[in-house]
């Protein structure tokens, strides 16, 4: 078939069955090919900071080292996505459209975080009925000035439409190895250093037990004077752990 | 005559003529030979074709097929069995997809966030509640995220299942009761809202809302009332109903503690609790509790809405963690 030559049968393991999609049918997403893996979130004093790697994978491949997971979406809000790269692309081309035509309203109003995110669980849900999601789970942060004063807005939305506000989230991995850590350190007050050292203290947890992430790191925050997506870094590591070592020692059977 | 003898005396007529036997469409037709029967035979056997493979091959071929153009044939035949077999979709449900060394799920377009929601009438008042947990697998997502969604000044809706299609529904129905509202200049009523919400779940029967909901709120007369759901629109009037994970648990514990009239019995009596206002938020309160120890989708904080003449009023009381 057509997308099989397309995709190279090797690339979805080969034995796969693939859909019956002959040509002229529709062609839905079946699973992601390109993937990002966790992203993290949490609200600070100032205003919202968020973290990744830059890898993309290809099943256990890395793929791709240096692509950017996070982005800035309008004035007052940033996107961060894991799962499918090139679903998350397509994502940002929707969002150039929307804050694009947003801007051209030219009324002094612009779309906050709070909107963002709202139209971005409208989309995955939408793509979800047809059948045809879009295989992330996007976390969407930002501060906007409000009636109350700043407001800080952080929430997230999966491939099917499930979404909610937090004040810390983390997406896969992250879910399970950083939001623990999170749960115990978190505070409402925190400053931007202090937010930083949080957030390196959970991709390191990553980056030592997600075999996905890299160390190359993206740090990004967004405060009332906007966004800053900082340049990539890598973070200190240290493998002589005597269990890294030895990962078999008091490891023993019963028999 | 041994047993043996008479057996082939018995089978080899039988055989015979099947392989000399001129239908009309092998009239003219050379007799196939012995020896070619018997290579074909072999062929079959050793490439694994089915018994009744090849029946139109068989009969194109002229006079009969070589034993080069059967295994052709034959290896021809698996290598179509092959590309048929992949061709077809594979079977619904929760496959496991190998993507390198990676094994993906594959796509499910619904999942369970858990959660539970309670409601109890009573002759003037109605209590609406539901925890805040938003879950999914062994995972919380949020501690604190509100199942509930006032639709009208006298009807309160909790929804537990797909967080995804709870909003979806709740969404959906606060539009066509702002439609009603500026159609009717009046907001809608308790009993209303329940039909609509039974059409809604209805409209959508075969990609259903994964959605579970409890309808509370004041009648015309100013009477409690509770409309309790499945999945699909079908429902029922009931003075109290539990729906979401934690219903198995608590429902029983309301039987016993409200003990509603049966639906039977003839002139109907009224399903309305006999428990004061009060009375009936801390019975809410105790079954949510006593659930939250055994169902482990339901805690963190219980979200209880109060309707009654002078309005609604919200409150809240936190719930284990763990």
């Amino acid at each position: 078939m057509a997308w099989q030559q397309a995709m190279g049968s090797h690339a979805a393991g080969g034995s796969q069955a693939p859909p019956a999609a002959g040509g002229g049918e529709t062609q839905r997403t079946q699973y992601p090919y390109v993937t990002g893996t966790s992203v993290i979130a949490l609200k600070y004093k100032d205003g919202v900071i968020m973290a990744c790697d830059t890898g993309a994978s290809y099943g256990s491949t890395l793929r791709y080292k240096s692509v950017e997971r996070i982005k800035a979406v309008g004035k007052h809000s940033l996107i961060g996505a894991s799962g499918e790269f090139s679903d998350f692309q397509e994502i940002l081309r929707y969002l150039d459209e929307l804050t694009l035509s947003d801007h051209m309203w030219d009324d002094g109003n612009s779309l906050g975080p709070k909107e963002i995110h709202s139209y971005l669980t409208r989309v995955m849900y939408n793509r979800r009925n047809k059948f045809d999601p879009l295989w992330n789970s996007l976390v969407l942060g930002g501060v906007k000035k409000g009636p109350k004063g700043d407001e800080k807005y952080l929430g997230m939305v999966n491939m099917i439409g499930t979404h909610f506000e937090e004040n810390h989230v983390a997406t896969g991995f992250g879910n399970h190895l950083a939001i623990p850590i999170l749960r115990a350190e978190w505070r409402e007050d925190m400053t931007f250093e202090e937010a930083v050292k949080l957030v390196e203290k959970c991709l390191l947890v990553l980056l030592y037990r997600d075999r996905s992430s890299i160390n190359k790191f993206q740090i990004a925050k967004i405060t009332t004077e906007g966004s800053t997506i900082y340049p990539p870094y890598s973070l200190k590591t240290y493998w002589g752990f005597s269990h890294f070592e030895n990962p078999a020692q008091g490891a023993v059977g019963s028999w | 005559m041994g047993l043996a003898f008479h057996l082939f005396g018995l089978c080899r007529p039988k055989i015979r003529p099947i392989l000399t036997q001129q239908s009309p469409q092998s009239a003219g037709r050379n007799r196939p030979s012995r020896t070619l029967f018997l290579q074909h035979k072999k062929i079959r056997r050793r490439t694994r074709l089915p018994r009744r493979a090849g029946a139109a091959f068989f009969k194109q071929s002229e006079p009969s097929p070589s034993p080069t153009a059967l295994r052709k044939f034959a290896s021809d035949f698996w290598d179509q069995t092959r590309e048929r077999s992949k061709q077809t979709a594979p079977r619904a449900g929760r496959r496991r997809v190998n993507l390198g060394a990676q094994a993906m799920a594959r796509f499910d377009p619904y999942e369970n966030n858990g959660g539970t929601c309670v409601a109890v009438a009573g002759a003037d008042y109605c209590v609406v509640a539901a925890d805040t947990r938003l879950s999914v697998g062994y995972s919380i997502l949020s501690r604190d995220h509100s199942k509930i969604a006032q639709l009208a000044d006298k009807c309160v809706l909790a929804s537990s299942g797909f967080q995804g299609d709870i909003k979806a529904l709740q969404k959906n129905l606060a539009a066509k009761e702002l439609v009603y509202e500026h159609n009717h200049n009046k907001k809608m009523s308790c009993p209303a809202m329940a039909q609509l919400l039974s059409n809604t779940l209805y409209y959508k029967r075969f990609f259903p809302y994964y959605a579970f909901n409890v309808l509370g709120g004041l009648d015309s007369q100013g009477k409690g009332c509770v409309f309790t759901y499945d999945a699909v629109g079908s429902y029922e009037r009931t003075g109290y109903s539990a729906q979401g994970t934690g219903a198995a648990l608590m429902m029983p514990v309301l039987d016993n503690q409200l003990k509603s009239p049966s639906p039977l019995l003839l002139p109907a009596r009224d399903a309305v609790t006999p428990l004061s206002e009060s009375e009936a938020v801390d019975l809410v309160k105790d079954v949510f509790a006593s659930a939250t120890e055994r169902d482990i989708y339901t805690g963190d904080r219980l979200e209880i809405v109060v309707i009654n003449s002078s309005g609604t009023h919200r409150e809240y009381i936190e719930l284990r963690k763990d």
